[in-house]
């Protein structure tokens, strides 16, 4: 079968198509990202995004970070929640400074960009709870797209490897 | 009398911070959290600023933190957003068993008497931001 490349991302949807077939694959998360309306502001969604994966690259000790608008719709009041790789071990101060630092410093440039009230707090969580509509970015969306697109891939096309 | 309430409760929970830190250093963090509340309280009050008024739709914590946040904007402090996030944490900490594992509240800031400590000197140092020391 000539497969023709065309995989997109949409709504949580991962379509693929082909010369022959097309399909899609509902990714396998427990993820509904908040998704920027007119009502929204994209700009600050994508900052908010942003934030989440310099978090995430911040230190090692950081396993996933999930940024959670604890009064949606209105996405103004963000709880950074910072899961850690080790749950038995505290940061380093020094880290947990730094995350906090970072996260301030991204919620008065929002602020000052923005023109908008924006109150961001950073949580250390030992795990993560079932949300809906109220994840605005997730650090592991993206891990768990490419392990869905692999999956799919290989169900179908067992030699089929996707980089 | 409605201001000089706040100022009075700030002083009397940071005094009972004192009195129990020895044999309830888990309340002696939570009482710093409290004592520290009222001290923004009063702030705000000598201000004019009502903080319930200007976060209608939020609990009292998040109408605090939140005014908290714009004042540390507005005085170009970030280090007072810091430490007031830092204060709440400490006392969730020691009120749920937050990230306290395998042992209880007491007992952990009991052997981590420097967070104990760090508790007055972010209560000491939001003083000093406030400038009513």
């Amino acid at each position: 079968m000539n497969l023709k490349s065309n995989s997109t991302k949409t709504n949580s949807v991962l379509s693929f198509k082909s010369n022959e077939i097309t399909w899609s694959h509902r990714a396998s998360s427990d993820l509904n990202l908040v998704k920027p309306d007119k009502s929204t502001n994209s700009n600050s969604v994508l900052e908010i995004k942003r934030l989440v994966k310099e978090l995430i690259q911040l230190t090692r000790e950081v396993r996933r970070v999930r940024a959670v608008a604890t009064s949606f719709p209105d996405i103004h009041w963000i709880d950074f929640q910072i899961q850690l790789k080790d749950t038995d071990t505290d940061l380093l101060d020094e880290t947990w400074e730094r995350i906090q630092d970072l996260i301030i410093d991204y919620e008065w440039k929002l602020i000052d960009e923005s023109a908008e009230e924006w109150y961001f707090r950073p949580q250390i969580v030992d795990g993560f709870y079932p949300l809906k509509d109220r994840v605005v970015a997730d650090s592991s969306e993206e891990q768990q797209m490419k392990t869905s697109t692999l999956k799919t891939w290989s169900c179908f096309y067992p030699n089929l490897i996707v980089l | 009398m409605n201001r000089e309430r706040y100022l009075l409760q700030a002083k009397s929970n940071e005094n009972a911070a004192h009195s129990v830190e020895n044999a309830y250093p888990d309340w002696t963090v939570t009482m710093c959290f409290y004592s520290a509340l009222h001290w923004v309280e009063y702030y705000a009050s000598q201000h004019g600023d009502d903080i319930k008024s200007q976060f209608q739709e939020k609990s009292p914590h998040d109408s605090r933190r939140g005014y908290v946040r714009k004042l540390a904007k507005k005085l170009d402090n970030k280090r007072l957003e810091k430490l007031y996030n830092q204060l709440e944490d400490a006392s969730q900490q020691a009120r749920y068993l937050e990230r306290i594992k395998y042992t209880s509240a007491i007992e952990h800031f009991k052997n981590h008497q420097s967070e104990v400590n760090a508790s007055f000197e972010k209560l000491q140092e939001i003083k000093d931001i406030l400038g009513i020391s």
